[in-house]
């Protein structure tokens, strides 16, 4: 009686306790995966030039967070800037949420403020908001990817955040 | 017989434990064999790594294009045979990026505001023709998990000195200490440097 009692006690213990040491390998990196990609696709195809993949061009930028300050038709990576669905327009599934923004270390704090455009400049005044997206819930784990780009004479970071 | 039975539960109890101690030493063992598990104290993710490359990348795309990686090529002292304003005991600039310059604001902002390390180094051609580094921002020995990208710029006979001071101006094949030869003496190429930035987790 001991003997089997000892016996099921550890088989019980390991079968608890391997599960939990395997678990941080076996979680699904789907959003990690999805967030560096539309970071790249963003940066280096969509709003990029053809010959210096992350220095933006300013009128496919503009356009993909404000339709009506340009087309996105003539860029590396054409899109249809008048598509308002961004997972339509990004190509990614509908139950992922996607939030871009541009954003840049304007004060020299060490946080990046979001930054915004009047159309032809990039500062952080302006009638549109360099974001689109989702709004980011606070509550929720969620993964971002950045990439530096040269945008209107600046550094700016590329922000994708999904979840 | 009966009593033959009965003697047998020690050795039953022996088995059990036995057994327990081989499905215990099973998973120690497993786990001592598995180089890497999720409980492995470490720095390292590959998609930070990812990060911090394509930042790094995109940096020096970004300096490339407004000429400041050119600027912070050329911050030389040319009297005192280092970069301009380094730290005297190192050679190196050891806060961030080169101070005063766009590049310098730059790599600060990307990196080291976000708790990242960098090391800049410049490769260029030595006059025996071999590969030779010259460190421009030294923060300390890379760890581990540390990436690197880097990007080549073709240094020409009129470029001139950007660092303040007596030097300031004066084009390249006049330069006396700067770190690289003129590899084509004959043309108006000086030499090709190809800036390398090493970031890591601090």
């Amino acid at each position: 009686m001991i003997g089997i009692g000892v016996f099921l006690l550890v088989l019980g213990y390991v079968l608890t306790v391997v599960p939990g040491l395997i678990d941080p390998f076996s979680q699904a990196p789907s959003s990690t995966l999805v967030a560096d990609r539309l970071a790249t696709q963003i940066a280096e195809g969509m709003l990029g030039q053809p010959d210096r993949p992350t220095v933006l061009d300013e009128t496919c930028t503009f356009a993909f967070f404000n339709a009506s300050l340009g087309s996105g038709a003539d860029c590396p990576l054409p899109f249809d800037a008048t598509q308002t669905d961004l997972n339509v327009r990004l190509g990614v599934q509908d139950r992922q949420s996607i939030n871009v923004t541009i954003e840049r270390d304007v004060d020299d704090d060490g946080a990046l403020e979001q930054l915004r455009t009047d159309g032809t400049t990039v500062s952080t005044t302006g009638s549109t908001t360099l974001a689109i997206g989702d709004p980011v819930p606070n509550g929720q784990s969620v993964v971002a990817a950045s990439r530096t780009a040269y945008l209107d004479g600046k550094d700016v970071t590329v922000v994708v955040r999904v979840w | 017989m009966r009593r033959r039975t009965d003697q047998r539960g020690q050795a039953f109890t022996l088995e059990a434990f036995t057994a327990s101690l081989l499905l215990i030493g099973a998973i120690i063992f497993a786990l001592q064999v598995t180089a890497v598990t999720p409980l492995t104290a470490s720095t390292s993710s590959q998609h930070i790594e990812n990060q911090e490359h394509q930042v790094a990348s995109g940096l020096l795309d970004s300096a490339i294009q407004n000429g400041s990686l050119r600027a912070a090529v050329l911050y030389w002292n040319d009297s005192a045979g280092t970069f301009y304003g380094v730290d005297h005991s190192e050679g190196t600039y050891v806060e961030g990026g080169p101070p005063g310059l766009t590049f310098g604001a730059m790599v600060n902002r990307t990196f080291r505001d976000r708790g990242i390390a960098i090391n800049v180094n410049v490769w260029y051609v030595g006059a025996d023709g071999d590969l030779r580094e010259e460190q421009m921002v030294h923060f300390g020995t890379p760890s581990d998990n540390a990436v690197s990208a880097r990007r080549t710029l073709t240094l020409f006979d009129d470029d001139r000195l950007t660092a303040p001071g007596a030097s300031f101006g004066e084009p390249l094949s006049e330069a006396r200490t700067f770190y690289a030869p003129d590899r084509s003496p004959d043309s108006g190429v000086f030499n090709v440097v190809r800036v390398e930035v090493v970031a890591w987790r601090m």
